[in-house]
């Protein structure tokens, strides 16, 4: 995603890479970001060991970045010049369909859904993804829109 | 003007909070936790490490004018302040969803954080008799009264048990 604005095209897809849940990793986030999580309400031998769902969330940011950085290596090496991205005015439609578990390697994937002028911001354009996880047995266990500031090419100016 | 309501949850305290205890456009608020710029930084080193959240002349050179929270550390924030509030002893039936969330403003450390949340509507589902879901509408302010964050969730919430508390 450090190519320019001009650059995207609606309905390219990227996969951006997959994250091992664990135990560790789960109670974790738990302990730190989620007291509610029921993996930290005592012993339960049997109960299985669920994700929260903010983790769930946060992981898709960290590939989201990691992708962006090998981009970012790669457009440099190349000699290509890197768009800026920047903040996120917010997003919609978030769900999580299936629980994760520990031990669930889960994939996270990246599709332009929309290219938006911004004529407050001409140096600016918003591009929207729809953005989804997968299990091993491709079950969408998350998604959502998300939509995000990146740098144009050449400022907007107007129709 | 601060038009927003000043009480706390209406729920009776640390009790089991049911479908029914949800009143429609009644809203409260809850929270005050101060942000630290430590757990900005352990945040976005874990899940969201881009410049303008770990360090402050890259927040100062973008478009957040400082050292800024991660949206999603913001939207971890409120849930959690809603948890120690009320959320901890609600009887969820499963996960929610997230209908949307506007990130209006940057989250600074040593911000002072409030929110409010209204349950905007009820729903009431034939093939699911003993559990319904509620819209509830989040808003969060800064210490400033500025509105940093908006977030609309349905959760999906157990129905009391008939014949009262079991």
């Amino acid at each position: 995603m450090t190519a320019f604005f001009e650059d995207m095209v609606v309905g390219e897809c990227i996969e951006l890479g997959s994250y091992q849940f664990t135990k560790d990793n789960i109670i974790a986030f738990a302990r730190d970001y989620d007291k509610q999580s029921p993996v930290l309400n005592g012993p339960q031998a049997d109960a299985p060991i669920m994700a929260s769902n903010w983790h769930v969330a946060g992981v898709w940011m960290r590939l989201m970045i990691e992708r962006q950085k090998l981009s970012v290596a790669e457009r440099m090496h190349a000699g290509e010049p890197v768009a800026k991205l920047g903040p996120s005015p917010g997003y919609k439609n978030q769900q999580w369909a299936c629980p994760v578990y520990a031990q669930d390697e889960i994939r996270y994937f990246t599709t332009v859904s929309e290219l938006r002028d911004v004529r407050s911001r001409p140096e600016w354009g918003l591009l929207g993804m729809f953005n989804e996880a997968r299990n091993a047995q491709d079950e969408q266990v998350y998604c959502f829109d998300g939509i995000v500031f990146l740098e144009r090419r050449t400022p907007y100016s107007g129709d | 003007m601060d038009a927003r309501p000043i009480d706390g949850p209406y729920f009776e305290p640390e009790g089991p909070i049911y479908f029914e205890d949800f009143i429609v456009n009644k809203a409260f608020s809850f929270g005050g936790a101060v942000v630290s710029r430590d757990e900005i930084i352990k945040f976005a080193s874990q899940f969201d490490p881009q410049p303008f959240h770990l360090n402050e002349e890259a927040g100062k050179a973008s478009m957040l004018g400082g050292l800024a929270a991660s949206g999603w550390h913001s939207c971890v924030m409120l849930q959690e302040m809603a948890a120690d509030s009320f959320l901890h002893w609600v009887r969820s039936a499963g996960s929610p969803e997230i209908l949307n969330v506007e990130w209006r403003r940057p989250v600074y450390p040593q911000d002072r954080l409030t929110a409010t949340v209204d349950c905007v509507e009820t729903k009431v589902d034939a093939s699911t008799p003993h559990v319904g879901t509620c819209h509830l509408h989040y808003e969060m302010f800064n210490q400033n009264n500025e509105l940093v964050l908006v977030m609309d969730e349905l959760r999906m919430v157990h129905s009391a048990p008939e014949g009262g508390e079991t």
